[in-house]
Parts: structure tokens; C-alpha cells; sequence
């Protein structure tokens, strides 16, 4: 039987008088792929950052009330960098590449958490850029890479830190159909090796195709949490968020 | 990481180590025979390099540019000063606290100041220079106030000059050993994207104040050592922000982030200001800034970042023509 790698109980946060998360309530099991979907405004980035614990300067992203388990341990208060060690690793919606480095040391830097040597990291480095398919551009700088391999460079930089929870916000964001696949295709085989996946998604398309559960913010409430075949006929979903069918691909 | 400080120093080729050794050997000739005038003339030099290098940590590598860097020299130079003269030290224990000391402070002072990035940080770095030489004015009865402090002579100046070109050497020599650690790349991730850093698992506080601090101590110590040569220092010449600005002109025009940029700016720089000084006595600081706003528009990343990228072009070139 899988174990609860994260438990989200009762989160809530507000921005003065607007709600941007009420009561969100979920578990994700070990080796599931979940996503979180809903419109503009849904609440979705402001919840990956609270599980995080990604606070930008100046930024009060803590939460109001609620808690967030990872393996059982409460890191709700936790920033990102401790929460990095204990095996969560994101990929953020913007790009957030480590400018004037290369594609090698981006990705040397996520190992730089488990590896106390810069060359053992660089080592590692080497065998993450082969598995997100990008040692072909092992030395280029990251302002040279497309959006699309940014985006590949970023997850391989998370892989580095060998999590066990990677959590992508709006990664497909931005891409062509093609690339698109791709980093499905990326997605999926990240999490055949293990790993488990939640992504925060807006292509409706791409959640279903991957996702094993969907969970649907609308608000920045809950209004659903089922398998993608249930989300689509679910009359609060389809009202709420689409508007009509989905057009299941 | 005491693997990537082994390695690095054994990635220092023959041609380097023999560099190293004979820039050593040069310094204890001259320390010997020099001429007073170059031996001050390169205790100068080796003064900015301590400065430009240590500068170069927090603002060059960590990102965080600084316009205060002088409090931390103004500081160095008056805690050696005030232990020598109210509490007897050595001058040699004075020098060691001066820098201990200063990281102490510089600790003290990262928690709210590292918290400020970009413009903000740079503007409280100045004002820090401004109110650590105002309330050394203020105390009269330890620091001597806004007439200075006094000191006996304690070293001679071919001794000032050798401990300063230790410190340079000193600094130097840890860029360079500390270049592929973990903690320089830290602070690298850090200068590339802050949020980023923290996301992969980058204690970015506890780098930056480790990096702050270490900024801190050599400045402290070269201040120290400028102290017991001239034996004495005021309020205005201790925390004047023109050795700061001398600091950033000097390490940008050398190659910012760089190991041997700071170093080599300040070589050049004071070379070149020195010979145009003792040839064109009236008009040399007019051609010394022609010749910095030239740099500026041709070489804008510094000489050495420029020269490098230069080879590397040159080298894509002919591997394209082979």
C-alpha cells in the first residue's frame, strides 16, 4: 500500500479582503501524478508557493491557517531551501534560470544539495543534462537556450536535487504542440522512475492526458478532486471553470 | 569541500605555482632592497587588491554591490589603533582582533542589511560608512574624535609593505582556491537569481552573511596594516567614500567576478596613474579619465573578462577554419 507523501489540511490565505486559497484540503500518494487545475485567479501559483515555501523578498506567502505535511513532517512554516533537503523540488511557471551559468552548472548547482563536491555535482550534472535531453547544450549560458529547453534545463535542475515530490507550475505554458509532448513524454518518465508528480497546469489537454487525479480550484476553493474521466462529466467543474464540455484529446 | 580546495590548488599549473613562488621571493627582496617611494608605491597597490578582491566576494561574486566597503578598512584601521593605544596590544594581536572584530560586527550587521538587494543594499552600505565615521568622531575619548588618533611607530615601512602583499596574496590565493567549491557556486546561484537559489536548496541567508563577513575581515586587516605604517588615521581619511569608488572602478576595470580581475585593475590602474602623474604633473587626471571612459565604452566587462572572451572567439575561429 502507498504511503501519503503529502498531506495539505485546511490552507487557507488571503490578500487583505481577497481570498486566494479557503480551506484547500488534499493528499497525494506516493508515485501519483496529480495536477491542479482552474482558471486565471484560481488560487493555483499561490498554492504551489505556500507548499513550497518559496517567499519572494518582501512577500508574505506564509499561510493564514492550515498545515502542510511532506513525509509526514509538518513544513508549513519551513522555507524552500529546507524544504529542498527534505526532498520537494518545484519548477517554477516563469522561467528562473540561473542567467550566466551554463546548462551544466544550472543543473551542478540543484546537486550541490546532496554532494558536498562541486565535481562530483558537475559529475551528476552530466547524467541529469542526458536524461532531460539536453547535453547537447552542456555548455551553452542559459540565456542561450529556447523557452523550451529553459524549461527542460529547470526540470532537470530540480531532478539534481533528487526529490522525491516534484511539483511544476504551468510548465506547458508557452510550448508548441510538439514541445508540448515532449515534455509530457519527460513527465511521464520521471515518474516511472519514481517520482512523485503534481502538476499545476492550465492546458487542460495535458492534465488529462497524464494526470492519474485532478484536483480543480475555482476561487481559491476546492470544487473538485477526482480522476480526470469524472472531472470532465462534473457539473460544479464544467459550470464553474469550462463552460461546456471538455474536449478530451 | 575541502576535496574542491585540494583540487583547485592542484589545478594551479607549474607556470603559475613558479609565478607565485617568484612574486614571493620578489617581495622579500624588495622588502630588503626597495626603494621607500615603490615600496609605498606597491604597498598602495597591494592595499586595493586586499580591497578589489574582498570586494569582489560580496559584490562582484554574491551580487550584492556595495558603496560602503570603506567602513569595513576605516573600522580595521581604528580597532587596531584604539587596542594599541587605551589597551596596550601588540601590534601584531591588534591586527589579528582588528579583523576578528570587524567579522564580528559585519555579522552583526548582515541580519537587516542583507535583507535589502540591488539599489537599496548599495545605499545602506554607504550610509553604514557614513554613520560608523560619525559616531567614531563622536567618540572623543576613545578614538581621538574628528582630530584623529595617534600611534607610536611601531613597524617600518618594508615591513608595512610585506604584510600588505601577504594579505593581497592571501585574498588571492582563497578566490582562487574557493572558485569551484560549493560555497562560491552558492553565491554565484545566489548573483544569478536569488529566488532560484532558495528553491534548490541554497540557504541564501547563511551564504550571504558568510560571504558578507568575509568581505569584512580583510578590508579590516589592510586598514590595520595602513595604520601602523602612517600612525594615523582620522574620521574623514578613514571612511572617505573615494577609496570605495577606487575599490569598484578598479575591480570593473580589472574584470568583475573575476579571481584576477581585482587584481589586476588595481595593478594597472595605479601604474598607469602613477606614470602619467610623474609625467604630465598638471593634466594627468584629465587623460586618466579619458582613458577610463575609453575602457568603459571598448572594454566594458573589464580587461580580463574582455581579453578572455577575445581568446575564446579567437578560438572558435580557427577551430571553425580547421
Amino acid at each position: 500500500m502507498s504511503e501519503t507523501i503529502l498531506q495539505v489540511e485546511g490552507l487557507s490565505k488571503h490578500f487583505g479582503g481577497i481570498v486566494a486559497n479557503q480551506d484547500i484540503t488534499f493528499s497525494v500518494e506516493e508515485g501519483e501524478i496529480i495536477s491542479i487545475i482552474g482558471p486565471n485567479g484560481a488560487g493555483k501559483s499561490t498554492l504551489f508557493k505556500m507548499i513550497c515555501g518559496v517567499r519572494p523578498k518582501g512577500s508574505t506567502r506564509k499561510p493564514d491557517s492550515g498545515t502542510v505535511h511532506f513525509h509526514g513532517q509538518n513544513i508549513t512554516m519551513l522555507p524552500a531551501h529546507k524544504i529542498c533537503h527534505l526532498g520537494l523540488a518545484l519548477v517554477f511557471q516563469e522561467t528562473e534560470p540561473l542567467r550566466a551559468m551554463t546548462a551544466i552548472e544550472n543543473v551542478a548547482v540543484g546537486s550541490l544539495v546532496r554532494h558536498d563536491s562541486y565535481h562530483e555535482a558537475l559529475e551528476r550534472g552530466g547524467h541529469i543534462l542526458e536524461r532531460v535531453g539536453l547535453s547537447h547544450r552542456r555548455d551553452s549560458t542559459a540565456t542561450d537556450l529556447t523557452l523550451a529547453e529553459l524549461k527542460r534545463l529547470e526540470i532537470g535542475r530540480a531532478l539534481a536535487t533528487e526529490p522525491s515530490l516534484l511539483m511544476l507550475d504551468e510548465t506547458m505554458a508557452g510550448l508548441t504542440l510538439n514541445e508540448m509532448q515532449e515534455a509530457l513524454d519527460l513527465v511521464r518518465r520521471i515518474n516511472r522512475e519514481g517520482i512523485t508528480t503534481i502538476l499545476i497546469e492550465h492546458v487542460l489537454e495535458a492534465v488529462m492526458a497524464v494526470s492519474q487525479r485532478i484536483i480543480v480550484l475555482d476561487q481559491g476553493r476546492k470544487i473538485a478532486d477526482e480522476i480526470p474521466a469524472a472531472v470532465v462529466k462534473d457539473p460544479t467543474v464544467v459550470k464553474a471553470y469550462l463552460g461546456g464540455e471538455i474536449n478530451n484529446a | 569541500m575541502v576535496e574542491d580546495i585540494l583540487r583547485n590548488l592542484g589545478r594551479l599549473g607549474w607556470p603559475w605555482r613558479i609565478a607565485v613562488l617568484l612574486l614571493v621571493a620578489g617581495m622579500v627582496l624588495f622588502y630588503f632592497t626597495g626603494s621607500p617611494y615603490y615600496q609605498s608605491l606597491f604597498l598602495a597597490i597591494a592595499m586595493y587588491v586586499v580591497l578589489c578582491s574582498s570586494w569582489n566576494i560580496i559584490s562582484g561574486i554574491t551580487g550584492y554591490v556595495s558603496f560602503g566597503h570603506v567602513a569595513f578598512w576605516g573600522l580595521g584601521a581604528y580597532i587596531t589603533a584604539v587596542l594599541i593605544v587605551k589597551l596596550s596590544f601588540s601590534w601584531p594581536l591588534a591586527l589579528l582582533s582588528s579583523g576578528l572584530l570587524t567579522g564580528v560586527f559585519a555579522a552583526l550587521i548582515s541580519y537587516p542589511i542583507l535583507k535589502l538587494s540591488e539599489v537599496y543594499f548599495a545605499i545602506s552600505m554607504l550610509a553604514l560608512a557614513e554613520t560608523v565615521k560619525i559616531l567614531v568622531a563622536y567618540f572623543r575619548g576613545l578614538t581621538g574624535g574628528g582630530g584623529g588618533i595617534y600611534l607610536p611607530p611601531l613597524i617600518r615601512p618594508g615591513l608595512a609593505f610585506l604584510l600588505m602583499t601577504i594579505l593581497a596574496l592571501i585574498v588571492v590565493l582563497m578566490t582562487y582556491v574557493l572558485q569551484d567549491t560549493k560555497f562560491f557556486k552558492s553565491l554565484l546561484a545566489i548573483n544569478n537569481n536569488e529566488l532560484a537559489a532558495g528553491s534548490l536548496g541554497i540557504d541564501t541567508t547563511r551564504r550571504k552573511t558568510q560571504a558578507f563577513i568575509l568581505s569584512a575581515v580583510f578590508p579590516a586587516m589592510a586598514g590595520g596594516i595602513y595604520i601602523l605604517n602612517v600612525a594615523f588615521i582620522d574620521p574623514k581619511t578613514a571612511f572617505d567614500i573615494g577609496m570605495t569608488l577606487n575599490t569598484i572602478m578598479m575591480t570593473v576595470f580589472g574584470g568583475l567576478g573575476t579571481v584576477l580581475g581585482p587584481v589586476i585593475g588595481p595593478v594597472v590602474f595605479m601604474l598607469l596613474s602613477e606614470t602619467l602623474w610623474a609625467r604630465f604633473p598638471f593634466i594627468h587626471k584629465a587623460i586618466l579619465g579619458a582613458i577610463i571612459v575609453l575602457l568603459v565604452i571598448f572594454l566594458p566587462r573589464g580587461i580580463l573578462t574582455s581579453l578572455l572572451r577575445g581568446v575564446e572567439r579567437l578560438r572558435s575561429r580557427m577551430r571553425r577554419a580547421t
